[in-house]
């Protein structure tokens, strides 16, 4: 009893590490984690074909049809989740941790070869500061907000195109809590853009249907 | 002995302070613009009008509302099943920015934020759609432009037809 639980449920952790994994994100070293945890769990399993179907259909449905709405900024994440298609990304870095490179490592060797420790290096960062503090105590000038690149989160692996004309309608931001979204563009000048609003059973049969 | 301790650690403090000190010297020497004036920010009240028609389309003999006329050649083509349009009502809500209009849906409640006019060469009006129990988007339409947001609430469909003014 306990081992079918045991396969047929999913970590928290797993399943992070399988999100990364099809997202071609998983670091070296984690790999073998993953292929073993996918040849071990009939829940990776699962999850994982999930998470391909999830990644093929955003791709063939909803993203070419977000790329003519000139969609200026989309959080969504291609994760697949039970009942969802597309969903807000977080917040936090958590999912997409930024691995430590030769050159810091090689930075802090360095200083360890050089006989400066984390003490020695934070009272010395710390006497810095302070001189720091007097050497810029001159105006401060902020970058004018116009100026500012608003962040954008792009869908990976695809290519959102820019604004051709000026079109009457942008959708600038989406929201998905459930389901999936299709932007439409107007085929003629004057038209409506057309956004449908699929409960996830019926995104198929909504795209397969019109025309 | 204890002169070549002392020395020691007093290196492992001066090396990265000497070095730190460096680069805030060298960043000093770079010129400075000047501040710009400081601009108070002033509140101005805009407006914008959201006419919403609800639609229901089923599946039946292809027929189209004739308060639909703007929308029967769209509507046609939304969906080979769904031929049948009914104008449900017609509701036009007059917004300034920040507040919100809400709608009743067949479904739930349709809500609308006006967030404002966009700096933009072509002026959008900037508004937040947020759909009943599901996913909130936020757009910016020119006056006239119209999105037509389509859900599908059992054997029907429901089409929410915006028309965005000033």
């Amino acid at each position: 009893m306990n081992e079918t639980m045991t396969k047929m449920t999913l970590r928290d952790e797993d399943f992070e590490l399988l999100m990364l994994h099809a997202d071609g994100e998983l670091p070296a070293e984690l790999v073998a984690e993953a292929q073993n945890l996918l040849a071990e769990s009939a829940a990776a399993q699962a999850i994982w074909q999930d998470l391909q179907l999830g990644r093929e259909l955003v791709r063939g449905i909803a993203v070419d049809a977000l790329a003519p709405a000139q969609v200026k900024q989309t959080r969504v994440d291609l994760s697949l989740l039970p009942g969802q298609v597309m969903r807000k990304l977080p917040n936090d870095e958590a999912l997409h941790p930024v691995a430590e490179t030769p050159r810091e490592r090689g930075l802090i060797a360095w200083l360890q070869n050089l006989g400066i420790g984390k003490v020695g290096f934070a009272m010395g960062l710390a006497v810095a500061a302070v001189a720091f503090m007097v050497v810029k105590a001159g105006p401060v000038v902020e970058q004018p907000q116009g100026e500012r690149q608003a962040e954008i989160a792009a869908v990976p692996g695809t290519n959102i195109a820019a604004p051709s004309d000026d079109p009457s309608v942008i959708i600038e931001e989406m929201e998905i809590e459930s389901g999936t979204l299709m932007v439409h563009p107007p085929h003629e000048q004057g038209d409506s853009t057309i956004i449908w609003h699929f409960q996830d059973n019926n995104a198929a049969q909504g795209a397969g249907g019109e025309g | 002995m204890i002169a070549m301790t002392w020395q020691k650690g007093a290196m492992r403090t001066l090396i990265p302070a000497l070095a730190l000190l460096a680069c805030a010297q060298a960043s000093a020497q770079v010129p400075q613009a000047p501040n710009p004036p400081t601009q108070v920010p002033t509140q101005v009240v805009e407006r914008a009008s959201f006419q919403v028609r609800v639609i229901e389309a089923s599946k039946g003999a292809p027929q189209v509302d004739p308060k639909l006329g703007d929308l029967e050649r769209e509507l046609r083509s939304l969906h080979r099943d769904y031929a049948h349009f009914t104008l449900i009502k017609t509701e036009t809500q007059n917004l300034t920015t920040g507040t919100r209009g809400t709608l009743r849906l067949p479904n739930g409640e349709l809500v609308i934020q006006f967030l404002g006019l966009s700096p933009d060469k072509v002026q959008r009006v900037r508004h937040r759609v947020e759909m009943p129990g599901m996913n909130a988007t936020v757009r910016a339409i020119a006056p006239g432009g119209r999105t037509l947001d389509v859900l599908q609430v059992g054997d029907k469909l429901v089409i929410v037809a915006t028309t965005v003014g000033r």
